[in-house]
């Protein structure tokens, strides 16, 4: 089985990471792209952190039977990882409270707001050097 | 900028005129899927050519015109890759045959997810899953949003060997295949392990020193996907019989012969011991069926006598861990005894949730008993099994059906089978490309049948 999941490829992912980060940064995108995003976010930073819960719990259960939640854990948890370490999982946690904040009262406390602006600010970062990285193919000789 | 704009919208005018003459081709069993696809790349090719429109506003900033080129560039790019994943899924490389009894066992598994199916010329079984989020695209054109609307993601593509590995009897590994796409329905209790995860701790410890909170995250993300193998040859062993046994492991044998273990996947010796656990399971048990009728003993060797048994503990930890890092290669090695515990909850766990949700997908000893004495001893006499007598109606045989029957005779009676009038090449090579034009013939015939049944 292969799941494909290359953000640095993904141009929707990258679009709804800078509108999330122009919104906390006061920029207009219109009622509906606003909530279009916002509801986005969370979702994908719910399932993140779902996965980091799931990974990070003791019993087995929940990390055998949330795959999808988990690569996105993974695939966040590699962006980040230089910058938070371990507090990778609560900095998910906290960005997706922010979310959920804004979502549900219009704006978050400002750690939380700071918080998700980090998030998303080095979640780019991260996906522009990899794909600024990404190597071209090596020519490839094989003799038999 | 101009350059890069013209190189562009040349690029998109080439990657359109690709998708029409795909357009054209023909995809067997008219599957609506790779249409599907084709209008997704066409949705990206018109948002990318609506970038480069953009770039051309006298009032945008020309550090943002660059930036609608990039992404122009970058939505073509994407669309390149949609048309390289389809490759192999029309009728020049897909048997054409197989398609609609494929999509019969989609549907019956209930699997509403848009899918197609592909050949590569590659030993390669796999099932791949993809989702975009269409949504989130700045300027998505509305052809780009109806295209994704228009496919229940994620989407899945199925890809089977093609050519000379491409034989009817190792197709019953697709079930394994779609196994994959269901195996997140089956949710087990596995709380009950926790001792046995803490002794695989201690003793990958034992090995390598302590583990921090990112190796035991690594190791519970290895265990989940073996344990998704597991799941999905459950899912490929109920729905398919032995004969995805059969066909597993001739595919093993045929493709590399190795332990097979890794990252994404378990010893092939632990799968194939679970699954001749499984096969001798029930009274009478589809290996007593091979014996009474066939004198044929079942064992994990029977259809892979080279695939390699993993060594025992210290020795294979040694050979891991000339590939893998030190870490990996321990958890591969402790994992072993866990996973083979976890087996059997596995297994009863899949069967159960088949019987909930698509009981009809289960192919069982008695129905495989039937299949033998109706079919058999017709296809030893070159007569394939397309259609049975149920009570004075004629029925179509199902896909898995043929397959079990294609097994049974492949390893049971091919001597009986004629190898025909030519006398070049090796005999036994001609019984059995004659045994899988039958069974090709079992299934279009059978699914032709079918058809007209469904518009009587």
């Amino acid at each position: 089985m292969r799941v494909e999941r290359i953000p640095s490829k993904d141009i929707g992912l990258r679009h709804v990471l800078e509108n999330g980060l122009a919104l906390i940064e006061g920029a207009d995108l219109g009622e509906h792209r606003k909530e279009q995003v916002l509801q986005s976010l969370h979702r994908i930073f719910s399932e993140a952190d779902r996965g980091s819960q799931a990974l990070g719990v003791y019993h087995l259960t929940a990390a055998l039977n949330e795959k999808r939640a988990i690569e996105r854990f993974s695939a966040f948890y590699h962006h980040l990882r230089h910058e938070f370490g371990e507090a990778v999982p609560a900095r998910l946690g906290q960005a997706n409270d922010a979310l959920a904040d804004i979502l549900e009262n219009g704006s978050s406390d400002a750690q939380r707001t700071e918080n998700l602006r980090q998030v998303l600010r080095l979640l780019l970062e991260s996906i522009r050097r990899e794909r600024a990285l990404a190597p071209l193919r090596r020519p490839q000789e094989i003799s038999y | 900028m101009e350059h890069a704009r013209r190189a562009c919208s040349f690029f998109l005018a080439r990657l359109r005129a690709e998708i029409e003459r795909l357009r054209g081709g023909v995809f067997p069993g008219h599957h609506p899927g790779p249409h599907k696809w084709l209008n997704l790349a066409d949705g990206f090719i018109d948002t990318a050519e609506q970038y480069i429109q953009q770039s051309y506003d006298p009032n945008l900033h020309p550090d943002l015109a660059g930036v609608k080129v990039v992404e122009a560039e970058d939505l073509g790019d994407q669309a390149y890759d949609l048309l390289e994943q389809m490759l192999g899924s029309d009728a020049e490389h897909i048997p054409h045959q197989v398609v609609a009894p494929f999509q019969r066992w989609v549907d019956g598994l209930d699997i509403e997810n848009t899918i197609f199916f592909r050949a590569e010329h590659a030993a390669n079984y796999e099932l791949w899953i993809v989702e975009y989020d269409i949504d989130n695209i700045n300027g998505a054109t509305d052809s780009l949003k109806a295209a994704s609307k228009a496919i229940h993601w994620p989407l899945l593509r199925v890809t089977v060997p093609g050519q000379a590995l491409g034989m009817l009897p190792h197709f019953a590994v697709v079930a394994h295949e779609l196994g994959h796409a269901i195996e997140d329905r089956v949710s087990i209790d596995f709380d009950k392990y926790d001792a046995d995860w803490q002794e695989f701790v201690t003793r990958v410890q034992a090995r390598i020193g302590t583990l921090s909170q990112d190796d035991i995250i690594d190791a519970k993300e290895i265990l989940s996907d073996w344990l998704i193998e597991l799941k999905s040859d459950a899912v490929g062993f109920y729905v398919a019989g032995p004969a995805f046994f059969f066909a597993l492991a001739g595919f093993l044998e045929i493709s590399g012969r190795g332990y097979g273990i890794g990252r994404s996947h378990p010893p092939s010796d632990t799968r194939l011991d679970l699954l001749v656990d499984h096969i001798k399971s029930g009274a009478p048990s589809f290996a007593n069926i091979y014996k009474d009728l066939g004198g044929l003993d079942i064992t994990p060797e029977i259809n892979s006598p080279n695939v390699m048994k993993v060594s025992p503990p210290d020795n294979l930890f040694a050979e891991l861990s000339r590939d893998l890092d030190g870490k990996e290669a321990a958890f591969c090695v402790e994992l072993i005894p866990l996973v083979k515990k976890m087996g059997k909850d596995i297994y009863s766990s899949v069967l159960l949730n088949l019987k909930d949700e698509c009981a009809d997908m289960i192919y069982t000893p008695a129905q495989f008993l039937l299949d033998w004495n109706r079919h058999v001893d017709a296809l030893c006499a070159l007569i394939p099994p397309i259609e049975y007598n149920d009570g004075g109606t004629l029925k179509a045989t199902s896909l898995t059906s043929i397959l079990n029957v294609g097994w049974a005779a492949l390893l049971t009676r091919l001597d009986d089978i004629s190898a025909g009038s030519s006398t070049t090449g090796d005999e036994t090579a001609r019984r059995m490309e004659r045994l899988n034009e039958l069974l090709l013939k079992a299934v279009e015939l059978s699914e032709a049948r079918r058809l007209w049944d469904e518009h009587q």
